[in-house]
């Protein structure tokens, strides 16, 4: 299927009330395959289905983790909803493999999507440091997987309320939006793929901050390579540009706020209150409910004091002098 | 008993104040006392044996003949709390004998044992309370309702503990100002009382 095929399907996508059952949105379509996912799932299914990529060497798997997929954005989709063109037959026909599929010509112009701001994310990546270097090789599928994807407030709720969602935990967020990143940066093997010559030195890159470890559990990447106004979360910036002063953090209008626990928190910050909500979620931030007038003050006051207590101890000694002439 | 009393005093307070400004301090300054995680577990400690010493000072007050320090005499007190006063103020500097010499029946001066009192009666206990809360933060929404009321007690206990951290300094720094300069430290350690003899 081309693009304009695509537009096509998306057309009659648009004509049915949304309300369909995802499953029968297959049917609908006019598809002929009504092929159930398991059917798909016998096979690709399997760990050891996968290929050893001629070009690059690199195995590469065609295993789709049935778990990650039933929990995923996507998880009330067919496979066929998505991959048409006649994969219901193996071995797969040529045109159905030749097909590309891009987040966008799914989500251009999906009302219940809309929220997500897939054009203005597509902008954001264009400009991002990755697709400036490498337009070839990156797209949203460098970092997304279809199958497994799952955005950061979480899943839709089943149930009639649209806009109310399942949180996923900040914790959970930040391992998940990290797992993205690392994949590439942790490994040179997976930068050689793109960048034989000069992988950028991700542990180097931070040697200046304290405890990478429990950062890398606590923050995501984008925290801090991300300009601080960016809530679309595309924008990747030069390196040079990230991110370093503790104190975005580790203060009391912490720029994380506004970000990492936008959405995660919401449920039990109406429950708890905010800073109840974060430390629940194990990421309370020192720093975090600092008063600065207050340790200013006090501050102040310690010094007034112990110069006061000086002066009086001087006083006594000079006394003392005197007084033993 | 009584250095060890003492001692154990010192130890009790002093480590949740150091602590404190670790904790307090550390993350805008790069620089780190102490490692974050061990100022924490330190100070849960020592602040679980303020509270634990606090039992005791009180049961030990209650029960011995020590409390009588701690009665407060108000005929004249003003007149005396103005002498002492006066006293830290210029006395000293000419040599003057003290106004209230310490005695058995009577350990501290007006204005120590005012003092004292206020900060045993009135500062200790909600430094504790405030720490012992937060060492379970959760509990209290869940118990109050209010969010965020956590805030609150954090900075109540923040302020206490400064205005203690502030008596612990004129403390130490007063009880340089018996019979000599070491005098009382010295008896802090055996326990007597030196007086000119
Ligand atoms: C009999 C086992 C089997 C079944 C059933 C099966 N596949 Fe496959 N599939 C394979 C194998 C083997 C490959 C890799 C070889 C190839 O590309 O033909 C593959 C490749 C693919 C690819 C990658 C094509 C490419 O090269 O990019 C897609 C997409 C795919 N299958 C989707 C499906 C879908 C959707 C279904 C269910 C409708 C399905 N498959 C059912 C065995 C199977
Ligand atoms: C929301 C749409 C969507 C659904 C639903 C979906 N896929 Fe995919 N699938 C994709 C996209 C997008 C790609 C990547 C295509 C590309 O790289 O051009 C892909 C790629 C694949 C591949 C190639 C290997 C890989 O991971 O890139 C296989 C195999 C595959 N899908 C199988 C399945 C199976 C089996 C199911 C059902 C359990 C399924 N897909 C459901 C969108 C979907
Ligand atoms: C082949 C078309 C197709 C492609 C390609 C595709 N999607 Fe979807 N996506 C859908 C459909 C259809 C739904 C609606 C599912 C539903 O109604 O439950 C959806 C739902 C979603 C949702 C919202 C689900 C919810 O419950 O809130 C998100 C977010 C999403 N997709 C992200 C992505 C991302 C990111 C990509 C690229 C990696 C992508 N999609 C690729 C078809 C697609
Ligand atoms: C460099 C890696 C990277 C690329 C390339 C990328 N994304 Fe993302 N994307 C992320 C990360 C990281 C997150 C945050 C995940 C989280 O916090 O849950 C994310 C989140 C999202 C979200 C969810 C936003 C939300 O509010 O939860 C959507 C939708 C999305 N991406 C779409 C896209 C689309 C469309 C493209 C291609 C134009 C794309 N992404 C390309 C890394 C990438
Ligand atoms: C606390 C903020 C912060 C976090 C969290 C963070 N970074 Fe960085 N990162 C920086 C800063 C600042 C630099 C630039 C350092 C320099 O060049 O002096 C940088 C540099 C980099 C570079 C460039 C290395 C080079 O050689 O040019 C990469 C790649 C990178 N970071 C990836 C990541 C990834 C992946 C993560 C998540 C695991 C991450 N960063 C988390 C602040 C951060
Ligand atoms: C598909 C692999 C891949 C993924 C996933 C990926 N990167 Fe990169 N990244 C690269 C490569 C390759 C470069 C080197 C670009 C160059 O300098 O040629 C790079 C460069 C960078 C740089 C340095 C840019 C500079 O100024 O030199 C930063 C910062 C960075 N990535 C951050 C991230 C963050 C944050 C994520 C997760 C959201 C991420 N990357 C995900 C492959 C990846
Ligand atoms: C992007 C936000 C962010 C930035 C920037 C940041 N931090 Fe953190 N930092 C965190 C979070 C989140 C935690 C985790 C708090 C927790 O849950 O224990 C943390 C934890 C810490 C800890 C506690 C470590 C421990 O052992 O418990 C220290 C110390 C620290 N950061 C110092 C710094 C310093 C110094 C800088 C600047 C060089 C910095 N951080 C920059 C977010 C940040």
């Amino acid at each position: 299927m081309n693009r304009h095929n695509w537009l096509f399907f998306l057309f009659t996508l648009m004509l049915l009330p949304w309300a369909v059952a995802a499953e029968e949105v297959a049917v609908d379509t006019g598809d002929p395959e009504t092929i159930p996912n398991t059917h798909c799932l016998r096979c690709h299914g399997m760990g050891t289905l996968g290929y050893r990529d001629k070009l690059t060497g690199n195995l590469v798997t065609l295993q789709i983790s049935e778990a990650k997929y039933n929990t995923s954005n996507h998880r009330k989709l067919d496979c066929v909803a998505c991959h048409q063109g006649g994969f219901g037959t193996y071995p797969h026909p040529d045109k159905a493999k030749a097909e590309h599929l891009y987040c966008i010509d799914c989500h251009q112009q999906d009302e219940k999507i809309q929220p997500y701001h897939f054009l203005k994310i597509e902008d954001e990546f264009k400009r991002s440091v990755h697709a400036q270097k490498h337009p070839d090789e990156f797209s949203c599928f460098s970092c997304h997987n279809a199958h497994k994807f799952l955005s950061s407030r979480g899943v839709l709720d089943d149930e009639p309320e649209v806009g109310k969602h399942l949180h996923r935990e900040v914790l959970e967020a930040v391992t998940y939006a990290n797992n993205i990143c690392m994949r590439c940066h942790d490994s040179p093997v997976q930068l050689l793929g793109l960048d034989p010559d000069s992988p950028p030195n991700f542990l180097r890159a931070h040697d200046w901050l304290p405890n990478h470890e429990l950062h890398w559990r606590k923050v995501r990447c984008i925290d801090c390579h991300l300009a601080e106004s960016d809530k679309l979360l595309h924008e990747i910036l030069p390196a040079e540009k990230a991110l370093n002063d503790c104190r975005n953090c580790h203060s009391r209008n912490s720029m994380l706020l506004g970000k990492l626990y936008l959405y995660s928190t919401q449920q039990s910050r109406e429950k708890y209150g905010f800073v109840n909500s974060v430390i629940m979620n194990d990421a309370y931030v020192i720093g975090m409910t600092r008063n600065t007038f207050l340790e200013r003050i006090s501050l102040i006051m310690f010094g007034f004091t112990v110069v006061a207590l000086g002066a009086h101890g001087l006083g006594r000694w000079t006394a003392f002098r005197r007084r033993g002439k | 008993m009584g250095p060890y009393l003492a001692l154990g005093q010192c130890a009790t307070v002093f480590d949740p104040h150091l602590n404190r400004y670790v904790i307090h301090y550390t993350p805008g300054a790069d620089t780190a006392l102490l490692d974050f995680k061990t100022a924490i577990l330190t100070h849960n400690i020592a602040g679980t044996a303020l509270a634990a010493w606090y039992v005791f000072f009180v049961a030990g007050n209650l029960l011995s003949r020590n409390s009588i320090h701690y009665h407060i005499q108000f005929k004249g007190l003003i007149g005396r709390l103005f002498r002492q006063v006066k006293y830290y103020m210029s006395g000293m500097f000419r040599g003057e004998p003290h106004p209230f010499p310490a005695e058995d029946e009577n350990k501290f001066n007006p204005l120590q044992q005012l003092t004292y009192l206020s900060v045993m009666a009135g500062l200790i206990p909600p430094l504790i309370l405030t720490g012992l809360v937060l060492l379970f933060p959760l509990l209290l929404t869940e118990w109050t309702g209010i969010p965020n009321a956590i805030v609150w007690v954090a900075i109540t206990h923040t302020t206490f503990a400064f205005l203690s951290s502030l008596f612990i300094v004129m403390h130490i720094y007063i009880a340089s100002t018996g019979h000599t300069v070491w005098s009382n430290y010295r008896s802090m350690l055996n326990g007597w009382h030196t007086e000119p003899d």
